[in-house]
C-alpha cells in the first residue's frame, strides 16, 4: 500500500445550480430518467419547463441514491421514490426524537 | 490475505440452491444497504454481501470457489495453491471495491486492460464513482476551515492488478456546512479501464454528535440548567454558544421546558443564520444541612402553591 504526497486543495463552496444536461452527465443518466423521476415527484426542479429546469446538489444526491436502490435492491422507480419518502420521514422523526431525548425530557428531570 | 467464507456471509449452506442464494442476498442487501441502513459498518457489511453474491450467483465462479475446498475458515490466512492460475472471467464490470481475496481468485487474469487483449476491439470503460464520508466536529462546521483527510483509493497497476493507495486531500470546509452535504471531485474516483476516464469522487459531510448541542438544520439546541430562584425571580445568565458565551435574560416566573431563542447564534447560513434555542431545566438543590431544610420549610409555609390543583 503506497502512500503519496499529493495534496489537492478543494473547496465545497462552489456548488452551483445545474442544468438538465449537466445533471445527466454528472449522474450518468438519461433525460428520460430525470423526466420520469419528476413525473413520480421524486425530485422537483426549479423552473416550469425543460429548458429552464434548474437542479441543485440535493437533487443530485437523491438521484444517486435512487440509482443505487434500483441497482442494488432491484426496486423499480415508484418503489425507490416511495423508499426515499419513507426514509425522509424516518430521518425527520429520528432527529425529533434525538431532540426530545436530549433537551426536552431532561428539562423535566431532576438530576 | 484472509480467506472469505461466502456461504457464511450470506448465511446459506454449501449446498444451497441458486434460489436460496438469491433470497438470502436480497434480504441482507436490504438490511445493510448503506442508503437505507443505520447499522454500524453497514457499508462494509453490504460490500461483503455483494462480493459473496457476485461469486455464488454465478455457477462458474461458484464452482471455482468450491474447488478451494471447504476446510477453510473465514478470516484464516489464505494463499492460493501454488499452481493456481486464477480464472479467466472475461471483461467483468464493477469489480472494484472487492477484497484482495476476491481479486486473487477472480480478478487479475481476466482484466481487460491486461496485455493479450490488444487484438480485440479496445475496451473502454469509465471508472466507478467513489463515495467517502468525512466526520467533523460541530465546532468545525461552525467555523469552517481547512481539513486534511486521508483516503484509501483503489488503483490498477500496469499488470492489471488492483491496489489500494492512500491519498491525502486538503479540503476547505465552508462555514455552516450541514450533514449530508456533499462535494464532487471530478475524475478523482476509480481509474477507468482502457482509455476510459476516471470516475468522480464524492465527499459527504457528517457531523459528530456534540456533548452539549444538538443540530437541527442550521439551528442549535442547548439545555440550560437554572436554579428555582433564577426561574422565579429572573436572572441574567451566561450561556455558551458556538461563537462564544453570551448573556441571556431569564424572565421572572420562568418554567422548566421553556424554549428561549438566541437569534442568529446557530450555524452560519445564507441569507439568515440559524438560531440557538435554549431549553430551561430547573434543578432543585438538595436540602443537606439544617439551615437548608429550614429554608425549604419556610417556603412551604410562606408560599401558598399547589401544582396539583388541576388534577382534582
Amino acid at each position: 500500500m503506497a502512500a503519496d504526497k499529493e495534496i489537492t486543495v478543494l473547496s465545497m463552496e462552489a456548488q452551483s445550480e445545474l442544468s438538465l444536461e449537466e445533471l445527466c452527465e454528472i449522474c450518468h443518466v438519461t433525460h428520460e430518467f430525470i423526466r420520469e423521476l419528476i413525473e413520480y415527484g421524486a425530485i422537483e426542479p426549479q423552473g416550469i419547463s425543460i429548458e429552464v429546469w434548474r437542479f441543485n446538489p440535493n437533487h443530485m444526491r437523491k438521484i444517486q441514491i435512487i440509482k443505487r436502490l434500483q441497482q442494488d435492491l432491484e426496486v423499480n422507480l415508484p418503489g425507490a421514490a416511495l423508499a426515499m419518502d419513507l426514509m425522509a420521514q424516518i430521518e425527520e422523526m429520528r432527529s425529533q426524537l434525538e431532540l426530545l431525548e436530549k433537551h426536552i425530557f431532561i428539562s423535566f428531570k431532576n438530576n | 490475505m484472509e480467506y472469505k467464507d461466502y456461504y457464511k456471509t450470506l448465511g446459506v449452506s454449501r449446498d444451497a440452491t441458486p434460489e436460496q442464494v438469491k433470497q438470502a442476498y436480497r434480504k441482507l442487501a436490504r438490511k445493510y444497504h448503506p442508503d437505507v441502513s443505520k447499522e454500524t459498518n453497514a457499508e462494509e457489511k453490504f460490500k461483503a454481501v455483494q462480493e459473496a453474491y457476485e461469486v455464488l450467483k454465478d455457477s462458474k465462479k461458484r464452482k471455482a470457489y468450491d474447488q478451494l475446498g471447504s476446510q477453510w475458515q473465514s478470516g484464516q490466512e489464505f494463499r492460493p495453491p501454488p499452481n493456481w492460475q486464477g480464472f479467466d472471467f472475461g471483461s467483468e464490470e464493477n469489480l472494484g471495491g472487492f477484497s484482495d481475496f476476491f481479486e486473487s481468485i477472480f480478478g487479475g487474469q481476466g482484466r481487460p486492460r491486461q496485455s493479450g487483449f490488444h487484438h480485440q476491439r479496445p475496451f473502454k470503460q469509465r471508472g466507478r464513482d467513489e463515495h467517502a464520508k468525512i466526520s467533523i466536529p460541530l465546532e468545525e462546521a461552525f467555523r469552517g476551515g481547512d481539513k486534511t483527510i486521508h483516503l484509501q483509493v483503489p488503483e490498477i497497476d500496469a499488470h492489471g492488478h488492483m491496489h489500494h493507495k492512500t491519498r491525502t486531500l486538503k479540503i476547505k470546509i465552508p462555514q455552516g456546512v450541514t450533514p449530508g452535504q456533499q462535494m464532487r471531485l471530478t475524475n478523482q474516483g476509480s481509474p477507468g479501464i482502457g482509455q476510459g476516464p476516471s470516475g468522480d469522487l464524492y465527499l459527504e459531510i457528517d457531523i459528530e454528535p456534540h456533548k452539549l448541542y444538538t443540530l437541527q438544520g442550521h439551528d442549535i439546541y442547548l439545555t440550560l440548567p437554572i436554579t428555582p430562584w433564577e426561574a422565579a425571580l429572573g436572572a441574567k445568565i451566561k450561556v455558551p454558544t458556538l461563537g462564544g458565551s453570551v448573556d441571556l435574560k431569564i424572565a421572572q416566573g420562568s418554567q422548566a421546558g421553556q424554549k428561549l431563542r438566541l437569534k442568529g447564534r446557530g450555524l452560519p447560513a445564507k441569507p439568515t443564520p440559524g438560531d440557538q434555542y435554549v431549553m430551561l431545566q430547573i434543578v432543585t438543590p438538595p436540602a443537606k444541612t439544617e439551615a437548608e431544610r429550614a429554608l425549604y420549610e419556610k417556603m412551604a409555609k410562606d408560599i401558598p402553591f399547589n401544582p396539583r390543583e388541576h388534577l382534582f
